[in-house]
């Protein structure tokens, strides 16, 4: 699956059958080269991450979670690695040879674990396993 | 595979970390005694953003690049003045023992090549863990009128070591001959510069280059322009070379140049050139350049298919010289051979008891002179 379409989807808690928030990015883990949250939006409480291992299902039409309140304000990990500074789309991708590759337009990704499994680039994909950093000027992959 | 960079290029590159995150911009190179890239100097990203403190020693390089100056960490960074006090130099105008941008120059044997405007950077494959390779191989130049070569751009290539102040660079004479105007190609032209010089002539000299089995051509050329400076005038930073140019004494077509010229000022050295390697060789009076080509005509006894002249009637071969084979227009005082066996209406030089005579010099990459049936040298 690819974060493109992912995002937007609908976070139901399957306890109460009610949608609790809606996919509004991903927050990674590039030298794992997992996805370890997702930022969500229109929750009905303050929490706005959901933790990787809080996701009960990822379809292709919505995420389930068990409960509400499983959804949570970052923390640790999490909150360093979230906001647009940490991002991957649409960021510039360097080699550590200090070789543009091009902008990074889309990454997929295995929806049962989370793991990243390529990065869609303007011409071209890049194996994630390549994956060691994502700042606020680039991506940045082994050459 | 190495790259090529124009240190220009590399000036104001972003330093990017491992996570991404652009720390700074390189502001200037600090070089080496050696030519070796130490490191680079910083300045903020960011229109206002001034100098920083901080520098990048070249071991915390991870990747140099044509986007991009890649480190692990900020943590790599070390205070500038600890950079600054292992360089000799700096390209880009900062402070430092000196700066090579705007240096004229000069060869050994005392022509003005032109002024640095860049310096050319070879940057290669990382070894091991450690960070890549950069050496300094060449320089980008505004060359001199004499040079002869218009006003564009040139590079030259470098030795692996020259001497060099904050007004001069003193380069082997040889140096001439793999002047490029561009990238494509230069990166060859260093490697054979220094092939040249590291196997030398093979009289046994050592790698100078300032000895060059240089055609009796290309070393006239200069003459006119290196000479006189030095005789008249040893005072300025004068180049004993012209004394280089008895080289081609040994060679029957040189120019009649410095006779006059003794070796006692060039021992002085009184100019960098003195450090100069070439300074050696340049000051042991006139080289025997004659063996340089004489593996070449004597292993051209055999013919060859290459040697057989084209049904033109032109020779092939650029490495040989014909003349006319008896009863054929014969050049004057050309003594009467047999004619070529492959030919019929050529032999080569080789053949002749005569081929003393002919050029002895030849430069192994230039077309010697050939003799054409009417006698004529073309």
């Amino acid at each position: 699956m690819l974060f493109s379409e992912a995002k937007g989807h609908k976070v139901v808690a399957t306890d109460a059958a009610a949608t609790v928030g809606r996919v509004d990015g991903f927050i990674v883990d590039p030298a794992a080269q997992q996805i370890i949250g997702l930022e969500l939006g229109r929750t009905p409480g303050a929490g706005d991450t959901l933790p990787w291992a809080n996701i009960q299902g990822f379809g292709r039409d919505a995420v389930t979670v068990g409960a509400g309140a499983m959804i949570v304000t970052a923390e640790g990990p999490l909150a360093e690695q979230a906001g647009k500074d940490h991002a991957l789309l649409r960021k510039r991708v360097l080699s550590t040879a200090g070789v543009e590759l091009g902008i990074l337009r889309d990454v997929e990704f295995d929806p049962a674990t989370g793991q990243v499994q390529q990065l869609l680039l303007d011409q071209g994909t890049v194996d994630a396993a390549r994956l060691i950093g994502a700042g606020s000027y680039a991506v940045v992959v082994r050459a | 595979m190495t790259v090529l960079l124009r240190s220009s290029e590399i000036a104001k590159k972003p330093v990017v970390t491992f996570a991404g995150e652009a720390v700074a911009q390189v502001k200037d190179i600090v070089y080496g005694t050696t030519g070796d890239v130490q490191g680079f100097t910083l300045a903020g990203r960011g229109l206002f953003a001034g100098p920083l403190k901080t520098s990048v020693p070249w071991p915390a390089v991870v990747g140099l690049g044509p986007d991009a100056v890649m480190i692990a960490d900020e943590s790599a960074l070390v205070d500038t003045a600890e950079l600054l006090a292992g360089g000799s130099g700096v390209a880009g105008g900062a402070a430092g023992a000196g700066n090579v941008l705007d240096s004229q120059v000069l060869t050994d044997d005392g022509m003005a090549l032109g002024r640095v405007v860049d310096v050319v950077i070879e940057v290669g494959e990382p070894t091991g863990t450690g960070a890549p390779t950069a050496e300094v191989v060449g320089y980008e130049i505004d060359p001199a009128e004499a040079l002869g070569r218009g006003k564009n751009r040139l590079l030259i290539p470098l030795p692996d070591t020259l001497a060099a102040s904050g007004e001069h660079l003193i380069v082997p004479a040889a140096a001439r001959e793999f002047v490029r105007e561009d990238l494509a190609g230069f990166g060859a032209a260093v490697d054979d510069f220094r092939a040249r010089l590291g196997h030398g002539p093979v009289g046994g000299q050592p790698a100078t280059g300032a000895a060059p089995p240089t055609s009796p051509a290309q070393v006239a050329a200069p003459a006119p322009v290196a000479a006189p400076a030095p005789v008249a005038d040893p005072a300025p930073v004068a180049d004993p070379a012209p004394v280089a140019t008895p080289a081609p004494v040994a060679a029957p077509e040189a120019q009649p140049a410095p006779v006059p010229v003794d070796p006692a000022p060039s021992a002085g050295g009184s100019s960098p050139a003195g450090s100069s390697p070439a300074s050696g060789p340049a000051t042991s009076g006139p080289v025997p350049a004659a063996p340089v080509p004489v593996p070449e005509t004597a292993g051209a006894d055999e013919p060859s298919p290459l040697s057989a002249p084209d049904p033109a009637g032109q020779p092939r071969s650029l490495n040989e010289v014909f003349f006319p084979p008896e009863g054929a227009a014969p050049a004057p005082g050309a003594p009467a051979e047999p004619a070529h066996p492959s030919s019929g209406r050529w032999r080569r030089a080789a053949d002749t008891p005569d081929a003393g005579a002919v050029d002895p010099v030849p430069d192994p990459g230039l077309p010697t002179r050939t003799a054409t049936s009417d006698g004529q040298d073309r």
